[in-house]
């Protein structure tokens, strides 16, 4: 398997590991108040962002286990590399100078801010969407939702599958991305046919979702722990 | 106007087809509550295209069709959106894609919702998937996915059933299920129209039989023995077991778990000889997909150790993800490296030569599995694992593709399937079958 196709798995993992699980069980409020406690970390005091790692670390376990917090903390590490690598390379150039420790905050600060965005989409759950659409009126609309997440991982499989049978072709990576591509498109049109008339009936009813108090309880307690750490450390 | 209100579903059909391309003519049938319209031919004939006329769908994918449809007593022109997805299920030959819910829980409960219902635990009991309620579709096997669209047939209550190669992917067990099922919907008056390149399993119910050929009809009536032998060959493939020449791999204490899920294999050890056709079996669910994957390279095991020797390929039960190409001409050139001449002679042996200048996504699905083995057979690889080769596939293309994968064990490679097809068990040398 390929660098590419390894991306590809992790970014598989990051995103789509989970259906209906963990913390998407978790009440709308509390991932709202969990969403503005990680607004106002990094825009008001970004400097301070990487004491809050921990913290998302556990909340990663309790969603989905040390799968996805690998799959995660590798996804953070790469962007959080990327981005202090690229800042100490400009540093090079005399532009300004930085310190070790500086580069090592750089990468810390960006994968907190890599793992808060993955731990916010992963606690949206395309059935709480699906309902909220349908309450707003938009009764047609609602099953794009579900459709979305379907064709996202199904396309994303099918094209690492694509990727894979080239690399036993002995295919070079990129002559192998425009069918792989093709595979994605392939894939969306097929779903359209044989659910063309499907997606144009009006959801009639909400789809039920199980809440867990638990781990509603454990993202309020996230937020307020959060914030605390922000304003003692 | 239509006189009889029993027969919910009428067809006649001038011409359909896809511009420039294929095309089916003079098409006539109806077919009443609680009776059955097998519709059957060989691969490419036409079949799925009467479908799509049938559903409505032929213009979604580019297609033209002349003449009328009526479902549930309306024209299929004037029939509201509603109307027809109210009145007809319909499984197509490539379960995956009508799937729409990410989980199988939200597939369902969304099924319901559309007809005004709320979903509970009762539904997944009754209609047997409880067991599968949380799994997430895209990690489904594809007798899962038939079985999830299955349970939908149970609880969408619908007039008019609509299969296209139904038992492709289905266990034994599942296909007596189906039967039961199907038993079930005629005594409720539902109509059922259904495609299938293997009539004999049918014969039970004695339906109406449609047969095509090159997009014309060839017969319209009353199920007869002697159509049914006049069309459907089913002779068992006759051949010699052959002995192995080594061993082309081995798999020892081979664990395996997808992300985020359970273990689907679990210590297994298996040798795989070269100069051998091996047929992995086994129910839906137990694992023979990522047996090939593992044992091609596909995929890593979770724990335990694969040795190969040489150079292996995979074809997986949906070909488009193996072509690099987009038209069986291109596919098979890049294949044999440029050498037409191979490449006709191939494409001849596989009775591909018709459609090699046609786009692939457009072939039918038992000529897109020709293509795939074809060029996998011009590349000269050490090892062949094939999953589902001969799936859907009518008598005389299933034969073709069995003496190729026969072919490649003569010449000393090592060839492993996945089926649930009878006519691919008999043609194998050797039987591995999975338990759940």
């Amino acid at each position: 398997m390929g660098l590419f196709n390894w991306l590809l798995s992790v970014i598989y993992k990051s995103m789509f590991l989970t259906g209906d699980s963990g913390l998407r069980r978790a009440h709308v409020m509390s991932k709202v108040l969990f969403t503005i406690s990680l607004v106002f970390v990094y825009t008001l005091y970004s400097e301070k962002s990487p004491i809050i790692l921990p913290v998302l670390v556990v909340l990663g376990l309790i969603h989905a286990g040390i799968e996805w917090v690998i799959a995660i903390l590798t996804l953070a590490g790469l962007a959080g590399l990327y981005l202090a690598g690229s800042a100490y390379l400009l540093s090079l150039t005399g532009l300004y100078t930085m310190i070790p420790l500086q580069v090592f905050i750089i990468a810390l600060r960006a994968m907190a801010i890599a793992i808060s965005i993955m731990l916010v989409f992963n606690t949206i759950s395309p059935i709480e969407l699906y309902n909220t659409l349908y309450l707003l009126g938009a009764k047609y609309f609602s099953s794009y939702t579900l459709l979305l997440w379907r064709l996202i991982p199904l396309g994303l499989r099918n094209f690492i599958d694509s990727l894979t049978v080239g690399y036993l072709k002995k295919e070079k990576t990129i002559k192998r991305l425009p069918s792989a591509t093709a595979s994605i498109i392939e894939a969306g049109w097929f779903i359209e046919e044989y659910s063309y008339w499907r997606l144009r009936v009006k959801s009639k009813t909400q789809i039920p979702l199980a809440r867990t108090t638990l781990h509603t309880l454990i993202l309020l307690i996230s937020s307020l722990i959060v914030l605390l750490l922000i304003k003692i450390l | 106007m239509v006189s009889a209100l029993s027969r919910v579903l009428i067809a006649n059909i001038a011409e359909c087809g896809y511009n420039g391309g294929f095309t089916l003519r003079d098409v006539k049938f109806s077919v009443s509550e609680g009776e059955i319209l097998l519709v059957t031919g060989r691969s490419g004939s036409g079949k799925t295209t009467l479908v799509r006329a049938v559903m409505g769908t032929i213009r979604v994918v580019g297609g033209y069709l002349n003449g009328e449809v009526y479902l549930c007593n309306q024209s299929i022109w004037g029939i509201k959106s509603e109307d027809i997805y109210n009145c007809v299920v319909y499984i197509p030959q490539e379960p995956w894609y009508a799937i729409l819910g990410y989980t199988v829980y939200t597939e369902i409960c969304h099924v319901l919702a559309l007809k005004g219902y709320i979903c509970s635990e009762a539904e997944f009991n009754i209609s047997g998937i409880s067991h599968l309620a949380d799994r997430l579709t895209y990690t489904l096997s594809a007798g899962e996915t038939q079985r999830v669209l299955w349970a939908e047939v149970l609880l969408k209550k619908s007039r008019v059933l609509i299969l296209d190669e139904p038992l492709v992917y289905l266990d034994k067990n599942a296909k007596m299920n189906v039967k039961s099922i199907i038993e079930r919907a005629l005594k409720e008056d539902v109509a059922v129209l259904l495609v299938d390149h293997n009539p004999v399993f049918w014969e039970n119910f004695e339906p109406q039989l449609l047969h095509l050929r090159d997009g014309k009809v060839t017969y319209y009536g009353k199920w007869s023995h002697s159509i049914i032998e006049q069309f459907a060959t089913n002779i068992p493939l006759q051949h010699e077991i052959r002995t192995n020449r080594g061993i082309y791999a081995e798999l020892k204490n081979v664990w395996f778990k997808y992300p985020g899920g359970n273990y689907v294999l679990r210590n297994v050890n298996m040798t795989i000889e070269k100069g051998v056709l091996t047929a992995i079996t086994g129910p839906n669910g137990s694992g023979k997909t990522t047996l090939l994957k593992l044992a091609s390279g596909i995929l890593k095991p979770s724990r335990g150790v694969i040795t190969r020797r040489g150079s292996a390929i995979y074809i997986p039960e949906n070909p488009l993800l193996y072509f690099t190409k987009p038209t069986p001409r291109e596919e098979l050139l890049l294949a044999s490296r440029s050498d037409e001449f191979r490449a006709l002679d191939i494409a001849e042996y596989f009775s591909i030569k018709s459609v090699l200048d046609q786009p692939l996504a457009k072939l039918s699905s038992g000529e897109r599995k020709r293509v795939a083995l074809a060029s996998a057979y011009l590349s000269g690889f050490d090892a062949y694992f094939v999953d589902e080769p001969t799936g859907g596939l009518d008598y005389e293309s299933a034969m073709v593709v069995l003496s190729g994968l026969r072919e490649l064990a003569e010449r000393g490679k090592a060839v492993v399937i996945a089926t649930h097809d009878e006519r691919a068990v008999k043609s194998s040398d050797l039987l591995v079958e999975l338990r759940a």
